[in-house]
């Protein structure tokens, strides 16, 4: 199993235990418990599971099992794949932070934005270098 | 990889690239407000995001992997008919918040969505099974068939 493999998926698996913890806080937000702000944690919890966990997963697994690229590169450009683990958990875990806390102030708002480009940017990025590795058998 | 693997699999990547920029927008303008139509694009991110990137994904990779039956995939127009239904309900529930009578059109995007995860389940339900285990008449037999596919296959091509 590739080095950037093994980090994809124990990160999803963080992302796993961290979307049930979010989704336990915003339960008991609903019996009155805990501070207000959780409740803002609704997409978060969501996001943890469709991209932390879900899409981390596949992609950690994808990298590793689909065919080779070239026998020279198997896996294509692997610095590809490493800026798509970063961007997209740096943007993940800014978005948990700043989602709460927008509107207090103009910064949390900046920082969505950040977030939603940092996603973004590592999610076509490891489109970028998976697509030529999805071919039919030679 | 098949071929229609092959399809299922870009698909599900165009998918991905397509649910990550529309969920960039929303969320991008729900931080500094600069596109007032990005709600708009709610419904569309989540159908591509779970059914074009998740599901379209899982059903390639399931079309690639599950057992066969010698060289065959069992009723693989189904499979066909699968990602043909997946991808125009896709396109329909994309298109609907931009149009007047855009609920009639989120209906049937639905309805074919539902139609293709039918029509996958009625493809994979007999690939479903233990593997095969090669006997000496089992190996004649799946010899055959692949002279025979790749016949059909050469005079397709002619």
């Amino acid at each position: 199993m590739p080095r950037v493999t093994r980090w994809f998926v124990r990160l999803s698996l963080l992302y796993l235990v961290g979307a049930l913890l979010v989704g336990l806080g915003l339960a008991a937000r609903q019996m009155g418990w805990g501070p207000s702000w959780i409740a803002r944690w609704s997409p978060v919890y969501f996001h943890f599971f469709m991209l932390g966990w879900a899409t981390q997963l596949i992609f950690g697994v994808a990298h590793w099992m689909f065919p080779n690229y070239t026998p020279e590169a198997p896996r294509g450009n692997e610095g590809l794949v490493w800026f798509a683990l970063i961007s997209v958990n740096v943007g993940l875990v800014l978005r948990a932070v700043a989602e709460p806390l927008l509107g207090r102030g103009p910064l949390w708002g900046w920082a969505l934005v950040v977030a939603a480009v940092l996603q973004w940017a590592g999610i076509i990025a490891f489109v970028w270098n998976t697509w030529p590795r999805v071919r039919p058998r030679r | 990889m098949p071929k229609l693997s092959v399809w299922y699999v870009r698909a599900s990547l165009v998918y991905l690239a397509l649910g990550g920029t529309f969920g960039a927008i929303i969320l991008s303008h729900k931080g500094i407000p600069w596109a007032p139509w990005a709600w708009r694009l709610l419904e569309a991110h989540i159908d591509v995001t779970l059914l074009g990137w998740v599901t379209l994904l899982i059903l390639g990779v399931a079309y690639w992997i599950l057992p066969r039956f010698g060289v065959r995939r069992g009723r693989e127009g189904w499979a066909l008919g699968a990602f043909i239904s997946m991808n125009v309900g896709l396109l329909l529930v994309l298109i609907a918040p931009w149009f007047l009578k855009g609920h009639v059109l989120l209906f049937m995007g639905r309805g074919l969505e539902a139609f293709a995860v039918m029509a996958f389940v009625i493809h994979a339900w007999p690939r479903v099974k233990p593997l095969m285990v090669s006997t000496a008449e089992t190996l004649v037999e799946a010899a055959k068939e692949r002279k025979a596919l790749q016949k059909e296959e050469l005079r397709a091509k002619q």
